[in-house]
């Protein structure tokens, strides 16, 4: 059955998506592939009859219409019947496989020794990203924030990001990974995800956050773990003068500095 | 030329430009909606050039030099301005006259057999706040530093002075389209009155045609939710112009601030419905014209009726889903998603209804019978494709892509613009007392369906390969680089699509000077705007007319030696 | 072929008093909407926490007082109504004086009410509960300005002699009232929620 779905609709976009290298991804894909081949059914039904009677029952063929008012106990019936069908094929199946997903997976945010947090503050237009550090704690001085837009995770770990933003709303958008989660001014938005393949990749702002919004650009490293770790070691913990004072400067230019904060649990 | 039969006392002044005649108002609404849609659309053919041929001059056919100065480039921002006014120009100021303000004011007194809209002298006032509020538009691309450039939906901060849009085009954006919901709002209180009130004698609700059942629950959306967007721009405005931080947060709010997803909330409040209130008239027209090119009865319209009613209220409790990446709770994601499919059960059924209309129907394809169908096939992929929306965990990763803007484009481009040509094409007749060209039409009608389609499909399939909305230049991104040719082919398309509506121009108003005069009922229609003689005068009836049939009275075996029979005409044998 | 003739009154739409009412009730159920959003955004507001507010009792009787002020301009409003209606069409010109009176005298507390909080440190950037308060009551009193227009006009029309439907009097008399009523509504939901 999966199979003849494949065949059958494998193509009606003519492209392919990204690759896709996440572990969950082929979630969101299994749900646009049912999803398609739900679409695809019902439009060629359309499709198929609209042709049909345009052949059969254009005026010169069929010149006397048939008079029908469709509001007998029987067309009640079949309409009855239309929409449970549309209720179960469509609204049912891809319900339960979305909630399904939900539960198992985007909304299960794993917990554990060896989860990798980073924080993430985009700004017009550019990316902040920071890591604990040694501590393991936020808004620390030994937090490591690499340079802009530069953002290094290991294979096969879960990444669980934390976003707020630091101007306007932007969006976190990882193409290869089907996520995006918008960061808003005043809150913290959270999601996780976890690579299963190393390579280059890019992330993008998918949010409108102003005339540049389409450079907003980050480079998205997947490593093996030593690599991480050697990676993350060779960068520099954040400089800063004074211990107290963590939050947002009210600078009105410029890279913010010391934005780190502390890490929400979630539920 | 009407004015001037009906009493020669009378100045141009009061019959054509401030009339209270409800149908001279919708010819000025639907004058205002083709400019604003060919202004719109210019503007469309400038952001698919970009999308093509990033930082290319424009090309002098598309008035490169003259809009973006001597190199002729677009910049980023007025890139993004372009697109902003594209989406804002399109909605309010082209779909909404042209629909709800041409045709329902042109259609639904005559089809229910009133003299004129129940408040004729707020329906001008109606018509003027909204010719006001385009002027105020329009007036904020003289300004300095541009237009508005926060997007459709304008979300602050971006759209606060805080969020770096420099100049005064955001509050200029604001304040119009606040205008714009008055005169909507004045409109549609016209509208739901006059539907209520001034039906003939045995017009009941059920024989309403469904175009005037459409329109009338468009205007009641309206009614509902164009306040509550009313809020929202006054709280917006206050943001931008007094210093309130209603909708600003975190750093940018010095002491206090708000929530910007408050907005979000209010908007989408609104947004959501207006969706349905652009498409609902384009169901009711359609419903009814399949009818009138079939010979055949509406199939099942109390049950399409129903349904589209039952649409209308689900509407209004699912504007959740444009918002699924904000981070909302688990629940009302979930909650969302359910009322949003259940969508899917009501649109089936009049989609089947439709379907079922045309089986065994005696099909004539005029113009108006062509537009109709290719709404169609085009809501039929738009509507299929929002599945992919409504689902939380495809919307995902589909959120904010080109996916979404050719699914848009699909439900509220697409259909819209061929129900309107369909409601033209159909409506011609009576309003110009000429027919449209045929072969014009015709040609008009392919260019345009096949270049659309080729348009929009491609959007969806770079949406689904990843593009996101709003790129100035999509080659910045590498994933995105394979999809250039794409892009191209779009554009190509596109510009395609826009030279058909020039011959649309053409034919619109060459038919109105030149073209076939008009019969008095040219379609063979039964329903009550074609019993009266060209010109109609103001006051359309005579004397009221009295309605005894449904208004797809068509085939009808008890009628003899015809295939229609008026709505006022008692049916043959039971005398 | 040429229209049909009709003399310049039978075009007029006869705007039977059901269809008035039914068309102020909508305007009505719309200016409703523009509250209920404004008051749920309130709401949604207080609920996030967003800004608190400390009233002190001055302000809450002034504002008290202002709201029973506006009572007696619908009262009296309704007063003026019942007399013109009982002696058909000539009235007591003190009662609609009064009414009109005691709206202005109304946006005037409005006013004192504002300076008041602002005087408290109640200022509406920053704090938003604070700038809604002051947002609801200029809307609402943009609309209590439209009303008081309306009601000069009435007055105008009455003193010159000419003739007032009494649908159109009544239905004058309805926004008045109602704009009363949304303020009373606005007032204790306020001293609710603050």
């Amino acid at each position: 059955m999966k199979k003849i779905i494949k065949t059958m609709t494998g193509g009606i976009w003519l492209v392919d998506p990204p690759k896709d290298i996440s572990l969950n991804g082929y979630r969101i894909d299994n749900v646009i592939q049912y999803t398609d081949f739900v679409i695809t059914l019902y439009f060629g039904i359309v499709v198929v009859s609209l042709i049909f009677f345009i052949w059969r029952y254009n005026a010169r063929k069929h010149p006397h219409a048939v008079y029908d008012l469709g509001n007998t106990k029987k067309h009640r019936y079949l309409t009855v019947a239309m929409g449970l069908l549309v209720f179960f094929s469509i609204d049912v199946v891809i319900e339960s496989m979305a909630f399904k997903d939900l539960k198992e997976a985007f909304w299960k945010f794993p917990k554990g020794e060896d989860v990798v947090r980073i924080e993430i503050m985009p700004q017009q237009y550019a990316w902040n990203i920071r890591y604990p550090g040694d501590d393991d704690i936020f808004g620390t001085n030994d937090d490591i924030v690499p340079p802009q837009n530069i953002l290094h995770i290991p294979v096969n770990t879960p990444i669980v990001v934390q976003l707020t933003t630091y101007d306007v709303i932007h969006s976190f958008y990882l193409p290869n990974f089907r996520y995006k989660q918008d960061a808003t001014p005043g809150m913290v938005t959270a999601m996780w995800f976890q690579a299963k393949e190393t390579g280059d990749y890019e992330f993008a702002c998918a949010e409108l956050c102003g005339n540049s919004h389409f450079k907003m650009k980050g480079f998205l490293t997947v490593e093996s773990k030593d690599e991480f770790d050697n990676w993350i070691v060779a960068q520099e913990p954040e400089v800063t003068d004074d211990d107290d004072d963590w939050g947002f400067e009210e600078e009105d230019e410029g890279v913010p500095t010391k934005w780190g904060w502390q890490w929400k649990e979630l539920k | 030329m009407e004015g001037i039969k009906m009493s020669s006392s009378k100045s141009i002044m009061s019959t054509h430009i401030f009339s209270t005649d409800h149908k001279t108002i919708g010819k000025q609404f639907l004058f205002l909606g083709i400019f604003f849609l060919l202004f719109g659309g210019f503007q469309a053919m400038l952001i698919r050039w970009q999308l093509a041929y990033p930082e290319q001059p424009v090309p002098w056919w598309l008035f490169g030099s003259i809009v973006n100065g001597e190199a002729g480039m677009i910049t980023p921002d007025v890139y993004n301005q372009l697109f902003t006014m594209h989406g804002t120009i399109m909605i309010f100021w082209a779909i909404t006259p042209l629909l709800i303000g041409a045709f329902g004011n042109f259609v639904i007194p005559l089809q229910i057999g009133a003299k004129d809209m129940a408040f004729p002298t707020l329906n001008m006032l109606s018509f003027w706040t909204f010719f006001l509020s385009g002027v105020v538009l329009l007036v904020s691309y003289f300004l300095p530093l541009g237009v508005a450039s926060g997007g459709w939906t304008s979300y602050p901060p971006l759209s606060l002075p805080a969020g770096g849009i420099p100049g005064l085009g955001q509050a200029f954006w604001t304040l119009s389209i606040t205008l714009m919901g008055v005169a909507t709002m004045m409109g549609a209180i016209n509208y739901v009155i006059t539907v209520i009130r001034l039906r003939a004698p045995g017009m009941t609700y059920f024989r309403m045609p469904l175009s005037v059942w459409g329109l009338w629950l468009a205007s009641i959306l309206n009614v509902i939710f164009v306040p509550v967007i009313a809020a929202g721009l006054i709280m917006l405005l206050t943001d931008q112009l007094l210093g309130t931080q209603f909708f600003l947060a975190g750093r940018l709010a010095a002491g206090g601030g708000g929530d910007p997803l408050l907005f979000q909330h209010v908007f989408w409040i609104f947004g959501h419905p207006e969706v349905y209130i652009l498409i609902l008239p384009v169901w009711g027209i359609v419903s009814e014209l399949l009818s009138v090119f079939s010979r055949k009865p509406a199939f099942g319209a109390k049950i399409t009726v129903i349904c589209m009613s039952t649409i209308v209220v689900l509407s209004s409790v699912v504007w959740g889903h444009h918002m699924y990446t904000t981070g909302m709770s688990p629940l009302l994601g979930k909650t969302f998603m359910f009322l949003t499919l259940l969508i899917s059960i009501p649109s089936s059924i009049f989609f089947f209804n439709w379907l079922a209309t045309l089986w065994r129907g005696s099909l004539h394809f005029d113009p108006p019978m062509l537009h109709t169908m290719a709404v169609i096939w085009v809501f039929a992929i738009g509507g299929l494709t929002g599945l992919y929306n409504a689902t939380v965990t495809a919307d995902i990763y589909l959120h904010d892509t080109m996916f979404v803007v050719g699914h848009f484009h699909y439900t509220m481009a697409a259909s819209v613009l061929f129900g309107g040509y369909a409601a033209i094409a159909y409506w011609y007749p009576r309003m110009f007392g000429r027919m449209l060209n045929p072969l014009l039409s015709k040609i008009h009608f392919w260019g345009t369906f096949i270049s659309i389609n080729l348009v929009f499909f491609n959007m969806m399939a770079t949406g689904y390969a990843g593009q996101h909305r709003r790129l100035y230049n999509p080659g910045e991104f590498e994933f995105l680089k394979p999809l250039a040719d794409i892009n191209i082919f779009i554009t190509i398309s596109a510009f395609i699509l826009g030279a058909f509506q020039i011959l649309f121009l053409y034919n619109f108003i060459h038919s109105m000077v030149k073209g076939k005069v008009a019969e008095n009922n040219p379609w063979k229609s039964n329903t009550l705007e074609w019993t009266m003689d060209y010109p109609i005068a103001h006051g359309n009836f005579s004397t009221a007319p009295q309605v005894v049939n449904g208004p797809h009275e068509y085939s009808n075996p008890n009628v003899k030696d015809a295939d229609w029979v008026c709505q006022t005409v008692k049916i043959g044998n039971e005398s | 072929m040429s229209p049909q003739v009709q003399s310049a009154d039978s075009l007029r739409i006869e705007c039977d008093m059901d269809t008035s009412k039914m068309g102020v009730l909508v305007s009505l159920g719309g200016i409703i909407m523009l509250f209920v959003t404004f008051l749920a955004t309130f709401s949604a507001m207080v609920a996030k926490e967003l800004a608190t507010i400390n009233l002190n009792g001055d302000t809450i009787i002034v504002a008290g007082v202002t709201t029973l002020l506006l009572i007696l301009s619908s009262l009296m409003f309704h007063s003026s109504y019942n007399r013109w209606n009982v002696r058909n069409g000539t009235t007591n010109f003190n009662y609609l004086y009064a009414s009109a009176f005691f709206g202005i005298v109304f946006l005037f507390g409005q006013i004192k009410l504002w300076l008041m909080l602002v005087g408290i440190g109640f200022t509406s950037n920053g704090n938003v509960l604070a700038g809604m308060v002051y947002l609801i009551g200029a809307v609402h009193a943009v609309h209590l300005i439209v009303g008081l227009s309306i009601l000069c006009w009435l007055g105008y029309q009455l003193k010159n002699n000419r003739q007032v439907k009494s649908v159109r009097y009544q239905m004058i008399g309805w926004f008045w009232h109602f704009l009363t009523v949304l303020w009373c509504i606005i007032f204790v939901f306020f001293i609710i929620i603050l």
